[in-house]
């Protein structure tokens, strides 16, 4: 009996085979379990053959991950991702397949200026847009009439919707103030800006309520990374009670960039400032939207449009050598194009009209 | 929607069945395994706000998982391992054997236990399948008892 088991225990200890056989017919097991559509495996059979192969293997199994690093990088990544989905630097994309295609057919007349072509280029991922001369050459506050064009020789999609309409602010205003754009002192590009002594009160006495939080977290913000920037003097009344849900900024070699995330549960408000040494570093931008309706904005002080989307809007301008990008969800249409219209400088200290 | 305080719960009951899971797909690649499972949960948070407290996390963890270990092969894909020629992989010991000095460390078993190996070692893997089910376990389960005899086994040798 002694020898026998003797034997046994050569065995035991000296077969590598052992092992390796019962990780074969395990993994056999599990093969076949995986083999069946998801909804109708045995998950408890694949944890008890996973446990098994882990457990034969020797391994031990990592101490989890908290919550709270996951949520850091789960933030991480949305903002990121945010960025990607608003805003695809084309520096890659002009070089693949950035193909300027199908809008040269339109000619906004009014300016004399074949924008479309100019500026603003299909490429079969949404539009890509030259932001170093897109201040340049639209003209500031144009005076047009609602315009529709629909394009019958688009290669990515079928129809492109561009319309201009007439600012209706509700800063306070009638409509007769409205369609009057709010005259602001530039500040980038050169100019000297006036310093208020107190640029964030007298900020704050120009905007609207609900913008209070806004206008204080692009303060605070623009300040610690000196740079001058504007704010939004305008947020409609029902997104009243908006947090700063996220923040951060960045120092880069050609920009200082700052992201906010403001949100009150209902409504979503994403901006990014990026402050560019100067206007020639500024990319191209390409903006992924698979409906290419959108609606040049109207202010007196910089030029920009905005894409209109199913459930999100993005408005995209360019003050100085700053580009802004908004992001709303939840808002209507008209609240981008009323926020996005009327930011002002933080120096000038003003949106006098 | 599912509140965070449930996440961490989730998180503390899945993880290990998850990483279990990677692990056996990736070619028992421990840090590969470590990477896809935290990136199931990375995704698992990211959209927990979608789900819903009836939905089956379970099931959507482990469809997660698939993704992700897909993901993760198409990028970087783990080095082809044949559980026959990478000691590595297996992360088998090999005791070279008893000294046969008379005191068999079979003594420190049970006579069940005894019983387990001997099951083990006289039947093919048909055989053992019957045998783990008159036992009353998978075959996974029995595996893993064998395993821990044998490892008990070389710690007496020691």
């Amino acid at each position: 009996m002694n020898k026998e088991w003797f034997n046994l225990k050569d065995i035991s200890i000296t077969d590598k085979l052992s092992d390796k056989n019962m990780l074969y017919d395990l993994q056999r097991l599990l093969d076949e379990e995986l083999a069946k559509p998801l909804e109708e495996r045995d998950l408890d059979a694949v944890k008890d053959i996973t446990d098994a192969i882990v457990g034969i293997n020797d391994e031990e199994i990592p101490k989890p991950v908290g919550a709270e690093g996951i949520l850091a990088e789960v933030s991480a990544r949305k903002k990121r991702g945010r960025i990607v989905q608003l805003r695809r630097w084309a520096a890659v994309i002009s070089a693949c397949f950035a193909v300027c295609i199908a809008l040269n057919f339109y000619t906004l007349r009014t300016y004399g200026y074949n924008v479309v072509e100019t500026l603003i280029k299909a490429v079969s991922s949404g539009f890509s847009v030259d932001l170093a001369h897109f201040d340049d050459q639209l003209p500031l506050s144009p005076a047009t009439t609602a315009t529709t064009v629909t394009t019958e020789d688009m290669q990515s999609v079928t129809t492109v919707t561009v319309t201009t309409i007439k600012s209706q602010s509700t800063l306070g205003s009638t409509e007769a103030q409205t369609t009057e754009p709010i005259t602001t002192t530039r500040s980038a590009g050169g100019s000297t800006p006036s310093v208020s002594a107190d640029p964030l009160s007298e900020a704050l006495g120009n905007s609207a309520e609900a913008a209070e939080p806004v206008v204080r977290a692009i303060w605070e913000a623009s300040s610690q990374n000196s740079m001058e920037v504007c704010y939004p003097t305008y947020i409609p009344y029902d997104a009243e009670g908006l947090e700063l849900t996220d923040s951060s900024s960045e120092q880069l070699k050609d920009s200082k960039d700052l992201y906010f995330t403001f949100s009150n549960g209902e409504k979503t408000l994403d901006l990014i400032i990026e402050e560019y040494i100067s206007k020639d570093l500024m990319p191209e931008a390409v903006i992924p939207s698979d409906k290419m309706d959108y609606y040049l904005m109207e202010s007196a002080d910089y030029n920009g449009f905005i894409i209109f989307e199913d459930e999100s809007n993005t408005a995209l301008f360019v003050y100085g050598n700053t580009v802004y990008t908004l992001h709303t969800r939840g808002f209507d249409r008209s609240d981008i194009r009323d926020i996005a219209e009327n930011f002002v400088p933080f120096f000038t200290g003003s949106s006098e009209k | 929607m599912i509140e965070p305080e449930h996440c961490t719960l989730i998180i503390e009951k899945y993880y290990n069945e998850i990483f279990s899971y990677c692990y056996a797909k990736l070619g028992y690649s421990h840090h590969s395994a470590e990477d896809c499972t935290q990136e199931v949960f990375v995704v698992f948070f990211s959209k927990h706000e979608r789900l819903d407290e009836t939905d089956n996390i379970r099931l959507w963890l482990y469809r997660a998982a698939d993704n992700v270990i897909k993901a993760f092969v198409r990028k970087a894909p783990p080095p082809a391992v044949s559980l026959e020629d990478s000691p590595e992989a297996m992360n088998i010991a090999d005791s070279g054997g008893f000294a046969e000095n008379g005191d068999s460390p079979l003594d420190l078993l049970s006579s069940e236990e005894r019983q387990l190996l001997e099951l083990y070692y006289n039947s093919d893997y048909g055989q053992r399948n019957e045998a783990a089910k008159r036992l009353g376990l998978s075959l996974p389960a029995l595996y893993r008892k064998i395993h821990k005899l044998k490892k008990k086994l070389r710690a007496a040798e020691k």
